[in-house]
């Protein structure tokens, strides 16, 4: 027998967490789990953090399940929720701290690197290099990075879930690749 | 190698900085739980107690709505609310927004039947910084009511909400207001889960009530003799009298006449069966709708209106709603399920060893098959033995089965467990899935003794009932269906 649609499944799913099962919010969990945490991990850069915030969002549907649309798709609300909740996290945490909204250096460039990469090695240092460039970002930086490369999201789209206009989108994300070719571009001259 | 996306990369890149295999499951559902019944909101608790009450009370009384769903001739069908018991309904005489420190509120909609009042509302530019640090404690979940002239009308119902990155939509059943009062206050005290003088709160909106336009009502066409065929067990079924779907049956309950089709009602009543719950119908593969030439109809499920029926949860029934595309040949339709997804009892239990001083990271190769009833079995692949956050131990159980099981729940009987989760292959489809049976450092020593507590399985078999509609109405005419109302 074939699996079910996605979206049926969610639908089943949260249909149970309606009525009373438990099991509804646990096949959720299962099911989102892993990619949640890691799209809070890209943002907020702490694992723990990343639990908090999932676990929260998890929390935080579970109060708001009773009657959710199941005909409306589950995953891209609820990753939205996470980038939004993981973003207001790092926003508590960082406590004044303040991130420059720098020039950066071109992702695509090293994802390309990274994505056209024979060798296992040489794909790990991209990796760490990748993880590095991000972590100097600042956090709405990351977000509209790991939303438009990580989740896949359209600039529409992540202009909707950011609440900010397409034109500000546009040039964060501008801003985030610039900030990454020159952070890469130091990194490589350090070497 | 081939090429990797961007989306794939940035998957590595987090995977590589990130513990493997963690699992929020248990500290999710510890909080859930710590949140229901240590504070609980002193309405919410009330809330619950009355639910439960009513949920009791209500398999003897006929006015509780659980027994009226069950046996009351609906009038209509009104989108956004539902079924309603008469004809009369009023509606907003116009949305009306009210704005503080950024926030929007407006309330969109308000359909007064003579049985209940639903209301919605949409908020916009929610501010995510008010957003309580332990939301579920300490945020805000005070509902909002409805003041009358001379009384206030708090909710019925759980709140609907729909959020989304700026906002959310707000769903509220309150009682009926009575037909000679036109002018009310709708008060929302604060935002859901803002933190107390976070956020700006005391909302108060001026609603005026108007007969509703004459094309809200769809009438209602109580299926007043439906159709049952007895369950037709499916022939491998049939060597096995112990088949716990003996006694599920389908029936059609009602049906509303769209513009554009019709919406179904529909029920499987499971009362007798030994099943613990079936699940609603999705797989088209398996639900069919024909019509009387035999062909198949295009349906979906329609989740407003299955919602609104799930709300009156009853017992040992599955309550549900297709939206048809329009009707081309006169005659009966037929709906047909030729399978089912539920979960029944289980009691069938296996030993485990870990033996006297398993290792984190541990697995264990058992190829294991268990019988665990009903024509059903399982194999325990694999245990793997783990910890989560250095408190808790857990025991992760890789699973198959060849039998259509898609997921089974496991208790240790004998030894205190913090939590359960499952996952893997998922509950809704067949495939390799896991359970973990979570306990507190250090794992219990010696062997152990494992319970399948329930299954969830497909259940083959052939269940079908039909419903001929009215000749006058076929094919669909928009001008027939709609009622007027002074």
């Amino acid at each position: 027998m074939e699996d079910l649609p996605a979206k049926q499944s969610d639908g089943q799913a949260i249909c149970r967490l309606k009525r009373g099962d438990i099991g509804g919010l646990e096949c959720l969990i299962a099911r989102y789990q892993g990619k949640a945490l890691r799209t809070a991990f890209l943002i907020t850069h702490d694992e723990p953090m990343a639990e908090d915030v999932v676990q929260d969002v998890f929390v935080r549907f579970y109060q708001r399940a009773a009657c959710f649309d199941e005909s409306r798709t589950f995953e891209p609300y609820f990753m939205r929720s996470v980038v939004n909740a993981a973003l207001n996290f790092v926003e508590r945490e960082k406590k004044g701290r303040s991130f420059a909204e720098e020039d950066t250096s071109e992702l695509e460039e090293l994802l390309e690197q990274a994505a056209s990469v024979e060798e296992q090695v040489e794909f790990n240092t991209l990796k760490w290099q990748i993880q590095e460039v991000l972590a100097e970002l600042p956090p709405r930086q990351r977000a509209v990075i790991v939303q438009r490369y990580y989740l896949e999201m359209s600039e529409q789209e992540m202009s909707e879930a950011l609440d900010s206009p397409p034109g500000t989108v546009k040039w964060l994300l501008n801003a985030a690749r610039t900030r990454l070719r020159s952070l890469l571009g130091s990194e490589r001259t350090a070497e | 190698m081939n090429k990797k996306s961007y989306s794939q990369i940035l998957d590595h890149v987090a995977g590589h900085q990130m513990a493997a295999n963690t699992n929020l499951a248990p500290r999710i559902l510890a909080q859930i739980q710590k949140g229901k019944s240590a504070k609980m909101n002193p309405r919410l608790k009330i809330f619950a107690a009355t639910i439960v009450a009513l949920l009791v009370i209500g398999l003897v009384l006929i006015n509780v709505p659980v027994v009226r769903a069950a046996i009351q001739s609906w009038f209509g069908y009104v989108p956004g609310i539902g079924l309603v018991s008469e004809g009369q309904i009023r509606v907003l005489a116009e949305p009306v927004s009210v704005t503080q420190e950024g926030v929007t509120l407006t309330v969109e909609q308000v359909w007064a039947a003579s049985d209940r009042t639903l209301i919605q509302v949409s908020v916009e530019g929610w501010p995510w910084g008010a957003l309580a640090a332990d939301p579920p404690t300490n945020g805000c979940l005070d509902s909002a009511s409805l003041r009358l002239p001379d009384r206030e009308l708090t909710i019925t119902q759980p709140q609907s909400t729909f959020g989304w990155a700026t906002g959310y939509e707000l769903k509220s059943m309150y009682p009926a207001i009575p037909p000679t009062v036109d002018e009310v206050t709708f008060v929302i005290p604060c935002l859901i889960l803002a933190s107390p003088g976070e956020a700006p709160g005391g909302w108060e909106f001026s609603l005026r009530l108007v007969p509703a336009p004459a094309d809200t009502v769809f009438p209602v066409i109580e299926i007043s003799t439906p159709v049952v065929i007895t369950p037709t067990v499916a022939p491998q079924a049939q060597t096995n009298p112990t088949l716990t779907t003996d006694g599920v049956s389908l029936v059609l309950d009602r049906a509303v006449q769209m513009d554009d089709g019709y919406l179904i009602y529909a029920t499987l009543h499971y009362e007798n069966s030994g099943l613990g719950s079936i699940d609603i119908p999705l797989d088209p593969a398996t639900f069919h709708l024909l019509d009387a030439s035999g062909r198949e109809v295009v349906y979906e499920l329609d989740w407003e209106a299955t919602n609104d029926i799930l709300a009156t949860f009853v017992p040992g029934q599955t309550a549900f709603a297709i939206k048809t595309a329009p009707i081309q040949i006169p005659g009966p339709l037929t709906l047909v399920l030729t399978s089912l997804s539920a979960s029944l009892a289980t009691d069938a239990s296996f030993t485990f060893d870990p033996g006297l001083d398993p290792q984190p990271g541990e697995t264990w190769d058992l190829g294991l098959d268990l019988d665990v009833g009903n024509r059903h079995s399982l194999r325990v692949a694999r245990v793997t033995y783990d910890l989560t956050d250095g408190v808790q131990a857990y025991l992760r159980f890789d699973m198959e089965s060849e039998t259509g099981v898609m997921y089974a729940s496991l208790f240790d009987k004998a030894h205190p467990l913090t939590g359960t989760a499952g996952g893997g292959g998922g509950s809704f489809s067949i495939g390799p899935f896991t359970c973990d049976l979570y306990y507190n450092e250090p794992l219990p020593k010696g062997p152990l003794t494992v319970t399948v507590t329930s299954i969830s399985a497909q259940f083959p078999g052939h269940w079908e009932a039909a419903w001929t509609p009215p000749p006058n109405t076929n094919p669909v005419d928009p001008s027939t269906v709609r009622l007027s109302h002074a």
